[in-house]
C-alpha cells in the first residue's frame, strides 16, 4: 500500500526532525516511486533542509512544465533555488520511478524511469546548511508549500552516489535494501510488504503524519530481499515404513 | 551417494559485494531482471561479487562434502568459459568471536570453471563447486556464502566468456 497525498482538501505530508541527521550535505542519492494524479503538477516529493528558514534545503519535486511533469533536483540557499530538470516526464496516473543524485555542490541529477539519456545534471554551486528535517509531500521550510498530489512509495536515501546501473536497477523494481545497502541511511516503504505505516525501516523512527493521507495500492512488481530456503528431507522409519518428511517448507 | 539440499539461495537472497569483502577491488554485481526473472550480472572485465544472506546451517547437515550448484547463463557467448570463486563464512554462536557489525571471516576460495560451449546463447547452465574450504561449518552454525567471477583467471579453463554472465540461483547441498 502506497501513501496517497490528496491536496484537494486538508494539506497532507510527512515530516521528521531527527535528533541527528544522517545526511546533511552532498554526496547523496534519494529515490522514490511516484504516482502523480494531476497534469502540469508542481509538487514536492521529498524535502531535506532547515525547517526554520526560508531557503536552505535540498528538494526533489515534479515541475509543471509539461502535462507529464518532469522531475527536478534542487538545492537552495539565500542565493536562490538551483534546479535541474529531467528531459523526460513522469506519467500522470502511472507509477514512475525517480532517482535524484546530488553528486557535488554544483551537480544535481534527476533520473526518471531509468532513462539515463534524459537525466538532468549541473546547476549552480549551492551549499545548503543547517538541515534538521526531512519531509515527504511538501516543501517544509519556514513557509511550507508545494504540496504533492498523488501517491508516493519506497522513499530511500543513501549517503553515497549510486552508479548508473544501480539507479537503473531501482527503476526496474529492485527495492532499496538490495541496492548498496551499506550506504542506505533511510528507507520508508510507505506500505507494501512492510505494512501500512510511516516508519523508517533503517532507523526505526516514524515520521509524523500530517493531515490524513491514506494507504492505497503499492507499486507492483517490486523485488524484495528473500531469506535462504531450507529444504532438507529427513527419512524416518515408522513401523517398518520409510517416511520422507520435509522438515521445513520454503517460505 | 545422495544429493541432500541444505539451502536454496534465490537471486534475491544476495546483495552486491559493496565492500569488496571477498577480494579487494571487486565491484558489486548488478541486479537485473530477465522477463521477470531476477539475476545478478557479472561483467567480463571488472571482477564483481555477491554475498548471501545469513542462514542457520540445517540441523541435518552431517559435516560431509558440501557443494554449491550455481545456476547461470551467458548473455552472448556459447563458446567460452567462466570461472567462479565461492567463499564460505561460518560462525558458531555462543562460541566464536567475531564482531558481526564490522568484521568478516571468509575461508579460502573454492573455484570451478564451466563452459558455455555446446549450448545456445542464454541457455540455463549449472556448475557444481565443491566447497572444500567451508570454514568448518557444522549444523546450526550461522553461515553465509560469497561468489565472484574471476575474470582474470588465465590458467587452464580460463575465464574468457565475452560479455555478462548471470547467476539466477544457488543451491547448497551435501553430497552424502
Amino acid at each position: 500500500m502506497a501513501l496517497l497525498f490528496d491536496d484537494t482538501g486538508t494539506d497532507q505530508w510527512l515530516a521528521i526532525t531527527p535528533g541527528s541527521m544522517a545526511i546533511t550535505a552532498v554526496p547523496f542519492t534519494i529515490s522514490a516511486w511516484v504516482f502523480g494524479d494531476e497534469v502540469f503538477q508542481d509538487g514536492t516529493i521529498w524535502w531535506l533542509g532547515d525547517k526554520d528558514v526560508a531557503d536552505n534545503f535540498f528538494r526533489g519535486r515534479l515541475t509543471g512544465s509539461a502535462a507529464n511533469p518532469p522531475a527536478r533536483a534542487t538545492a537552495s540557499t539565500a542565493a536562490g533555488d538551483s534546479p535541474t530538470t529531467s528531459g523526460n516526464g513522469t506519467i500522470v496516473d502511472v507509477w514512475s520511478h525517480v532517482c535524484w543524485r546530488f553528486t557535488a555542490t554544483n551537480n544535481r541529477q534527476a533520473l526518471v524511469d531509468g532513462d539515463l539519456g534524459n537525466e538532468s545534471s549541473g546547476g549552480a554551486v549551492r551549499v545548503p546548511a543547517g538541515s534538521d528535517t526531512i519531509a515527504i509531500g511538501r516543501a517544509n521550510d519556514s513557509t511550507p508549500d508545494d504540496y504533492f498530489s498523488g501517491r508516493i512509495a519506497e522513499v530511500a536515501m543513501w549517503n553515497a552516489i549510486l552508479t548508473d546501473d544501480q539507479a537503473v536497477a531501482l527503476s526496474t523494481g529492485f527495492t532499496p535494501l538490495l541496492i548498496k545497502p551499506g550506504a542506505l541511511q533511510h528507507y520508508w516503504p510507505l506500505g507494501g510488504i512492510f505494512g501500512e505505516h510511516a516508519r523508517d525501516i533503517i532507523t526505526g523512527d516514524t515520521m509524523t503524519t500530517n493531515g490524513t493521507p491514506t494507504f492505497v495500492d503499492h507499486p507492483g512488481n517490486l523485488i524484495y530481499p528473500a531469506d535462504a530456503i531450507e529444504t532438507p528431507i529427513v527419512p524416518a522409519v515408522v513401523a517398518g515404513i520409510v517416511v520422507l518428511r520435509r522438515r521445513r517448507e520454503a517460505a | 551417494m545422495a544429493h541432500v539440499t541444505m539451502l536454496v539461495l534465490n537471486a534475491n537472497a544476495w546483495t552486491g559485494d559493496e565492500d569488496a569483502q571477498l577480494v579487494g577491488g571487486d565491484a558489486a554485481a548488478i541486479p537485473v531482471r530477465h522477463v521477470g526473472r531476477m539475476a545478478w550480472a557479472f561483467d567480463d572485465t571488472d571482477e564483481a561479487a555477491i554475498v548471501s544472506v545469513e542462514a542457520p546451517m540445517p540441523g541435518s547437515f552431517a559435516a560431509g562434502t558440501l557443494k554449491a550448484t550455481i545456476h547461470w547463463a551467458a548473455a552472448g557467448d556459447n563458446t567460452n568459459d567462466v570461472r567462479w570463486d565461492v567463499y564460505v563464512e561460518a560462525k558458531t554462536p555462543n562460541t566464536d568471536t567475531l564482531d558481526m557489525e564490522a568484521a568478516t571471516s571468509w575461508d579460502t576460495l573454492n573455484s570451478a570453471s564451466d563452459s558455455a560451449g555446446g549450448s545456445t546463447v542464454g541457455d540455463p547452465l549449472s556448475v557444481d563447486v565443491t566447497l572444500t574450504n567451508k570454514d568448518s561449518v557444522v549444523a546450526s552454525d550461522l553461515v553465509r556464502f560469497g561468489i565472484r567471477r574471476d575474470t582474470d583467471y588465465a590458467a587452464g579453463d580460463n575465464d574468457d566468456i565475452v560479455g555478462d554472465v548471470f547467476i539466477y540461483a544457488v543451491e547448497i547441498w551435501e553430497d552424502t
